[in-house]
């Protein structure tokens, strides 16, 4: 199957292991990967703050870059939902354009839910001795409906304790640039997340989501150093059975 | 209460600091979301719930598309059973008339069913400004919070922040009660208080919750009896209702109806349900002799002629979202500083105020989209949200926001940045520098300017030295093509 | 310009969207209408009595008023007269005063110091436990609400599966009375410190007595 891989800035320019371990995990699995390296963002900040005009520029070239490919892949549920549903919103005073962003959408996919949904593979061949939790990014599970992919996935590796965080489909709190407006909030409610998180008794929150990530590792980083939180595609990667190389 | 939501920060920090109180909200919250999903059930499965919500969404979308047939409808019918219907385009044409009913039948004691709408229009202080009547709420909650002279905490719990000893304080300030912290004590001397206060009501004022075309009939809901009183007891009922309550029929309404209390305290239904078509006839004993229904509008009509933002006119109150919404369970009710607190007042208030009042509403938001998920009335939440957020960064004279240019300057410099990937790397580049030196072990640990926010409880990883761009060509590729091979 | 035609005129001016047909499934219940609704009432906190024919209600109604003090009010309600409710007044070994709406001239006065209300009612409502009173002449609205202690004495053929059948009976009612109401339970209230106290501004005590065969 040929994959586009669609990498947010987050990623690219923060969190670059997360891509070194779906490009090693999916390539591992035999996917045929590609990417386009003049992509940057998807606009979404943009977006979000109501700057649709200025977004539609944004969202253009993005459509471009991307629109010829078989499958385009990405790591970030918000990012994915940002280009699967909000890009025809904005554009939908020129149907031509919003045309191609719905041609896109149907091209686009979550990393889970493209290899559960699309790809069918559940099992990565994975084995992890211990407890792990899941917190539901919202935009995942809201915004694209991706609820058991990513459960599916874990119950797959071999010798896991899946175990329950209460309150798992609760806000981690980032929201973006709200996290830069009302800190105050913010810290409240991603303080709550991680508290469920060490009363899960889980040793590594799971989620699919740069920015939560972002967040609730920032957070733990300070507050709980011995804590963390850990992206799918990266807790997959580096728990492959007979080690990641 | 005036509304003044441009207050939100300042009283939202000062709760969101308060963690005992996140932690009984929590709680609370925890309850009730339990209570009103189990209350859910009886519509079957995930899947039949949600088909419950849809059809209350439909029949709210029914009525958002034909109001003012059905307003006039039910204006017909009312005001052939005897009731008087009056129309309010304002907050204060609304309460200058209910003042002008005072005088007219010489209002002394006015008692009032808990009602959302005379809080949004502040119709209590009107009344006490204008005429010499004593307003009791009828409510428990609501009195105690009218004793104490602030806003209600929650729709339904309008006191349910204050910890025992203060509300028995407030009422032993007040209305005299011996000291007790026996809940059912309390709750009797509250109502042996009350109940004198209802029997020499002169007038009783409630709000609606559906009015109903077909028949002209008005529908309330409550579990404490104090509509019952309003409108059994006195000989003048007013009722007041904003201009989107109504439905097309019985059936439709007590749909609704049922949407509301499941999703606002978990009950199948409420322990009274009224349904009030005409004043006491000749020959009965009780019941207004007059009833007066005022239609408000308050703003509403004009949202009404967008068809995007008339979507916020299919909320039915119950208060769902409030115990979804996360900003809500962390700052509580007031710092909204609106009649509406949590997503009810975020999705109404810009329209009705303006959005430059607003804005920190629904900027304080992470559109998680909890609220719009659960809402049996089917409000489009986030979509609302973002025209809000539109309409600020945009300019929008009808509903009062004003474009910031020096945000308007950010955003095209934003977007400008990502539209080649030489200026993203050169904006990368500039990040990398500029945070360098606030690295610690792998970590930022603080910046100054715009972001400096982010590091008041968290860390930012170091910008990495190479891209996932470098990476793949450097690298990445390579694999890439492995991959291909195995397949 | 009145507020009046100003409203609709703003509401008349956008183009009317197309009204899809609201359709409200009624909820079905299968068999045992009487059970769900002693299941459903007795959980809001009502205490419902089951009789079988027309001597046992008027046993039951006799223990009722045996424990409990104070003036009685009652409806003037054509089945209250075929239980001959006044006769069980008269008869019952009380020294309260008894009093009904037909010779009430001081209604209020009387209502506010009744300790007991009794009623019929119109309709009940299985899956919710509620009864629903009709006000009109004879079935006033404050016999079930002032009092502390509510009798209301119903039959089992008025249980009607759910709210929307009665909401349909209603709406094709070709005159329809003052008011209704529904009554589920007890009022209660959860605004002190969340403990759910029972009897707020209406009755504490609610009976329910389910009439079988009369």
């Amino acid at each position: 199957m040929q994959v586009s891989l669609f990498i947010p800035c987050t990623v690219d320019g923060l969190l670059v292991d997360i891509g070194k371990d779906m490009v090693n995990l999916m390539a591992k699995l035999g996917f045929n990967l590609n990417y386009h390296s003049e992509q940057t963002c998807c606009g979404q900040p943009a977006i979000t703050a109501g700057y649709t005009e200025e977004a539609k520029k944004s969202a253009k070239r993005f459509i471009e870059i991307f629109e010829n490919d078989e499958y385009v892949v990405s790591p970030s549920g918000s990012c994915v939902n940002t280009v699967k549903y909000e890009y025809a919103k904005i554009l939908a005073d020129e149907p031509d354009w919003s045309q191609r962003a719905d041609n896109l959408a149907e091209k686009m996919f979550e990393f889970s839910q493209f290899m559960v949904d699309v790809a069918g593979k559940i099992d990565v061949a994975a084995q992890y001795a211990g407890k792990v939790a899941y917190h539901n990014s919202c935009h995942l599970l809201r915004g694209l409906g991706v609820k058991e992919q990513p459960i599916q996935m874990l119950n797959a590796v071999k010798d896991i304790e899946l175990v329950p965080l209460d309150g798992a489909e609760v806000c981690c709190g980032f929201g973006g640039q709200f996290a830069l407006k009302y800190p105050f909030i913010s810290e409240a409610i991603v303080k709550n997340k991680v508290k469920k998180f060490i009363d899960s008794s889980a040793e590594i929150l799971i989620l699919a989501d740069p920015g939560c990530l972002l967040n609730i590792n920032g957070y733990l980083h300070r507050n709980h150093p011995d804590l963390k939180a850990m992206h799918l595609v990266s807790f997959l990667a580096n728990h492959l059975e007979g080690g990641t190389n | 209460m005036k509304a003044n939501p441009r207050m939100f920060k300042k009283i939202a920090k000062e709760e969101a600091a308060n963690q005992a109180q996140i932690d009984f909200m929590g709680m609370v919250s925890g309850v009730f979301n339990y209570l009103c999903d189990t209350a859910m059930g009886v519509y079957g499965d995930d899947m039949a719930q949600e088909a419950a919500r849809t059809t209350g969404g439909q029949i709210r979308h029914n009525t958002l598309s034909n109001l003012a047939e059905l307003l006039e409808k039910f204006e017909e019918k009312a005001t052939a059973n005897g009731m008087k219907v009056l129309w309010a385009k304002d907050a204060d044409e609304a309460c200058q008339t209910v003042v002008e009913l005072v005088k007219k039948y010489d209002a002394k004691v006015i008692t009032k069913g808990k009602s959302m709408i005379t809080e949004e229009i502040d119709l209590n202080s009107y009344i006490e400004e204008k005429t010499d009547a004593k307003i009791y709420e009828g409510d428990l909650g609501e009195f105690i919070v009218q004793l104490r002279g602030t806003a209600p905490f929650h729709i339904v719990g309008p006191a349910i922040n204050l910890k025992l000893n203060e509300m028995v304080d407030i009422l032993h300030d007040n209305i005299d009660m011996p000291q007790t912290e026996d809940a059912n004590e309390i709750a009797n001397y509250v109502r042996g208080f009350l109940r004198t206060q209802f029997q020499q009501a002169d007038m009783g004022i409630t709000g609606v919750n559906q009015a109903i075309a077909s028949t002209g009939s008005l529908l309330l809901v409550e579990n404490e009896g104090n509509i019952r009183w309003s409108t059994s007891a006195p000989k003048v009922h007013v009722a007041l209702m904003s201009i989107e309550k109504v439905c097309d029929n019985l059936v439709d309404a007590f749909y609704l109806a049922g949407l509301l209390t499941r999703n606002c305290t978990g009950q199948s239904i409420t322990s009274y349900v009224s349904l009030i078509n005409q004043p006491r006839l000749e020959g009965e004993h009780d019941g207004p002799e007059e009833i007066y229904v005022i239609i408000l509008d308050n703003g509403r009509s004009k949202a009404y002629l967008d068809e995007e933002l008339r979507e916020t006119l299919r909320c039915i109150r119950c208060g769902r979202c409030c115990i979804k919404c996360p900003i809500y369970l962390t700052v509580g009710a007031y710092p909204y500083s609106n009649s509406y607190p949590g997503p009810m007042g975020v999705v109404l208030m810009p329209l009705l105020i303006g959005v430059d009042e607003t804005e920190d509403l629904f900027e304080a938001c992470t559109l998680c989209g909890a609220c719009a998920e659960i809402c049996p009335a089917q409000v489009p939440h986030l979509t609302l949200y973002a025209r809000y957020r539109q309409m600020k960064a945009q300019g929008d004279r009808e509903f009062k926001a004003t474009s910031s240019i020096t945000n308007r300057l950010l955003f095209k410099s934003f977007v400008r940045g990502i539209s080649k990937r030489k200026f993203y790397e050169r904006g990368l580049s500039v990040a990398r520098t500029f945070s360098k030196r606030s690295v610690k072990d792998g970590y930022i640990t603080r910046l100054p300017g715009p972001a400096s926010s982010w590091f008041t409880c968290r860390d930012l990883p170091e910008i990495p030295a190479t891209t996932f761009k470098d990476y793949w060509e450097s690298e990445g590729y390579k694999l890439a093509k492995e991959g291909e091979k195995d397949e | 310009m009145s507020s009046r035609s100003l409203i609709l005129e703003n509401l008349r001016s956008s183009a009317p969207q197309t009204k899809s047909e609201s359709i409200v499934a009624p909820f079905t219940i299968g068999p045992g209408a009487v059970d769900l609704f002693e299941e459903k009432a007795t959980a809001a906190g009502a205490k419902v009595l089951i009789v079988d024919g027309l001597p046992a209600a008027q046993d039951k109604i006799k223990e009722i008023l045996a424990e409990v003090a104070g003036d009685i009010i009652y409806s003037g309600d054509e089945f209250l007269k075929e239980l001959q409710l006044k006769d069980i007044i008269d008869t019952s070994n009380r020294t309260a005063s008894e009093v009904h709406l037909e010779n009430s001239a001081d209604y209020r006065k009387i209502v506010f110091a009744a300790a007991i209300g009794i009623t019929s009612c119109h309709y009940a409502i299985a899956e919710s436990g509620s009864v629903v009173i009709e006000h009109q002449h004879n079935n006033e609205r404050l016999v079930s609400l002032a009092p502390e202690t509510y009798i209301c004495i119903l039959r089992e053929e008025q249980i009607l599966e759910n709210r929307y059948m009665m909401a349909q009976i209603i709406e094709e009612k070709a005159k329809l009375p003052s008011a209704f109401t529904l009554i589920t339970g007890v009022s209660r209230t959860a605004d002190v410190a969340l403990q759910v106290v029972l009897g707020m501004h209406g009755p504490k005590n609610v009976y329910l007595i389910v009439c079988k065969n009369i």
